[in-house]
């Protein structure tokens, strides 16, 4: 069950910026959920709150950035009105500009922050929760740290 | 004299029990330290990590009273959940978005925690290289830093921390499929030494082992440290070194309370990571003579090619960094393991959209290895405006050893049996029918490479001769008495192998030397080691 503890960092705005680029740069369709019924925007938002203050404010500025960028570069729209293929053209525009940097970064946050989706990981194959039950036993087992 | 041996094979490697646990843990929370504390002790190690936790416990052991400042936290292996994201936050200094600023920008992952870097890293044990060793002594006056000289201090470590190899039944599809088509092209290598004890392959090495099995300083040598009288103090940030008379007087940090703790001590030791130590040392006014404090950064750049099969690998089973091939080592081109769960992998896959969204819901068939280049490139390290700022651009030697590299990788995927190869080079398409000609038909410079590193060294580089150095061949810094630095920045030369036991090493020798003891003579051997 999708988790949904508040925002400590983004303003609700930025959030749905941020969901708008994770949407396009992660493209999800089925089996994979629409990044809407994961906590992707949630775990983005808790890694910004533990980084520091420089990385957080030009986070959050580049994702301002990144929404009126397509206006600049002649699209009709900013980037959350955009359909996901335009979002990802424009991206990749953007990304060869000034703001090159700052698309990698937040792309690579996106793509973290999504696929550390529980019911994303599950769907991939991959089990945390068998791992660290294993864990726990041995540790008590074996009276490791 | 017969020496005694110490196995370093698949039981070492597997044996969980037998853990060393102190009679009680010695940690004092900083949080907990409002106002203003003072302690006198006799030696202030200031880092749990490489370099900090060996001295700390060597000069506990040997008598000396010692308070350990760590500015992370204690973490229960049973907080931590096999969720690379979600401890990511946790356990690495600033969510893990440290940078450098240059062509191009490559994070460098740090540990903040007690354990420091050694908690978040994989766990790979080199030694030091000879040729290395013998660098440093023609070209910085580290005369007595030889391969017989520091074997006793590699073997202690050896031993504190469990140094044995992967056994192969641990060492992941991903491993397999490498050393298969290394094997067929010529190319040699084999499985890792890690500092590891009942590794059972959970695959999350850096984030937080949950079994307890990756021997970090944390839970190593900071117990044996407790058990000797030390005392860790986590959640505390140095800020100066106080002197007086050409001598150390104190410790000055700051508490996570918002409190002041003075840490009155004979011996400070500066431990604190290649990063951060330049801007203790400048707060403090000490290491600026040389004008080498926060230059000569080296940072070994690596990247992944993923490489995507018909068979299911899971790749996040089994030790993400097990195996390596050495053939290209005398190029400054090494190969190591790297691989992880889906959002580890997916945050350093190449491509956007679909094309990205397609090769993740591959994840399970696609194996992942990594080339780590020995740099011919140097930064440099400063504190501006409140923030430490690295400043590192990729050499294009170092490019075009990526570009070679990454062919080298892709023809051992194709050899093992690969439908296709992604390597993080700007501007390379996928590679298919075992043709690398895309990414060797073009030159690929510093701006095309995607990077990130973790062995950042050399920015208070130790060294003979004072207008060169920072410290001395004792890691004293120069012109300063009981002042001593042991982490990476004293590292004068980038290694091109992992640097952890080198630390370790350096560090143990510091403290022997510091209790006036002639090197450990009764070490066991180790029957095999890298």
């Amino acid at each position: 069950m999708r988790r949904t503890p508040g925002l400590a960092v983004l303003r609700p705005r930025e959030a749905s910026i941020f969901a708008a680029f994770c949407d396009a740069v992660v493209a999800p369709v089925p089996p994979l959920p629409a990044v809407r019924d994961t906590d992707a925007a949630f775990a983005f938002d808790t890694g910004l709150a533990a980084a520091p203050a420089a990385n957080r404010a030009a986070l959050r500025a580049a994702l301002l950035a990144l929404e009126l960028a397509p206006l600049a570069l002649g699209y009709s729209a900013r980037l959350r009105r955009l359909d996901s293929a335009q979002r990802l053209t424009a991206l990749d525009r953007i990304e060869r500009g000034p703001l090159g940097d700052a698309v990698k970064g937040l792309r690579a946050l996106a793509h973290l922050s999504y696929y550390g989706d529980p019911a994303v990981t599950r769907l991939l194959g991959y089990d945390p929760d068998a791992v660290v039950a294993r864990a726990t036993e041995l540790r008590y087992l074996e009276h490791r740290w | 004299m017969t020496r005694r041996l110490r196995d370093t094979g698949a039981t070492t490697y597997e044996d969980g029990t037998g853990t060393f646990h102190p009679d009680e843990r010695r940690l004092v929370a900083g949080r907990t330290l409002a106002g203003e504390t003072i302690i006198t002790v006799d030696a202030c190690v200031i880092g749990s990590g490489a370099g900090g936790a060996p001295v700390a416990k060597e000069l506990a052991e040997g008598g000396m009273r010692v308070a350990i400042l760590e500015e992370g936290d204690w973490h229960e292996a049973s907080t931590f959940t096999a969720r690379p994201r979600d401890m990511t936050p946790r356990l690495y200094r600033d969510s893990a978005q440290v940078m450098t600023i240059g062509t191009p920008p490559i994070p460098l992952p740090l540990g903040k925690a007690v354990g420091g870097t050694t908690l978040i890293n994989s766990g790979t044990c080199f030694r030091t290289p000879p040729h290395i060793l013998r660098q440093w002594r023609e070209d910085h006056g580290l005369t007595d830093l030889t391969t017989a000289t520091m074997d006793p201090f590699f073997r202690r470590v050896e031993r504190e921390v469990n140094v044995s190899q992967v056994p192969e039944h641990l060492a992941g599809a991903s491993a397999r499929l490498v050393l298969e088509g290394a094997k067929k092209l010529g190319l040699s290598g084999g499985h890792l030494f890690r500092n590891a004890k009942g590794c059972v392959g959970s695959g999350v090495c850096a984030f937080g082992c949950p079994t307890g099995a990756k021997q970090h300083t944390g839970i190593t040598y900071v117990p044996r440290a407790w058990a000797a009288g030390a005392t860790t103090y986590t959640g505390v940030q140095a800020q100066r070194i106080g002197h007086q008379g050409g001598r150390v007087t104190e410790v000055v940090a700051k508490t996570a309370a918002g409190g002041t703790l003075r840490v009155r001590c004979r011996h400070a030791i500066i431990a604190a990571g290649t990063l951060l130590t330049p801007a203790l040392l400048e707060a403090s006014g000490l290491g600026h003579a040389s004008g080498q404090l926060g230059r000569n950064l080296s940072i070994h750049p690596a990247s992944a090619a993923r490489a995507v099969f018909d068979e299911d690998l899971d790749p996040w089973s089994g030790v993400p960094q097990s195996a390596y091939i050495d053939a290209l080592q005398n190029e400054g081109i090494m190969f190591e393991g790297i691989s992880g769960p889906p959002d580890q992998t997916a945050a350093s896959t190449p491509r956007a959209g679909a094309e990205h969204r397609e090769l993740m819901l591959k994840a399970r068939r696609t194996a992942s290895f990594g080339v780590m280049v020995h740099d011919t490139g140097r930064g440099t390290v400063k504190r501006q405006l409140g923030q430490t700022v690295i400043r590192y651009d990729l050499h294009p030697d170092d490019a075009a050893r990526f570009q070679k590299g990454m062919a080298t990788l892709a023809e051992v995927f194709f050899a093992a049996g690969a439908r296709e190869v992604i390597v993080p080079l700007a501007g390379v398409p996928t590679l298919r029918n075992g043709d690398v000609t895309p990414l060797t038909g073009r030159p690929i410079q510093p701006k095309h490479v995607a990077a990130m590193a973790f062995h950042p060294l050399g920015t208070a580089r130790a060294g003979a001769d004072p207008t060169t150095s920072v410290v001395d061949p004792d890691l004293r810094v120069h012109g300063i008495e009981g002042i001593h630095v042991s982490d990476g920045s004293v590292v004068p030369s980038s290694l091109g192998v992992n640097p952890q036991i080198t630390i370790m090493a350096l560090a143990t020798r510091l403290a022997y030397s510091l209790l006036n003891k002639p090197a450990p003579d009764h070490e066991p051997v180790p029957t095999a080691i890298a």
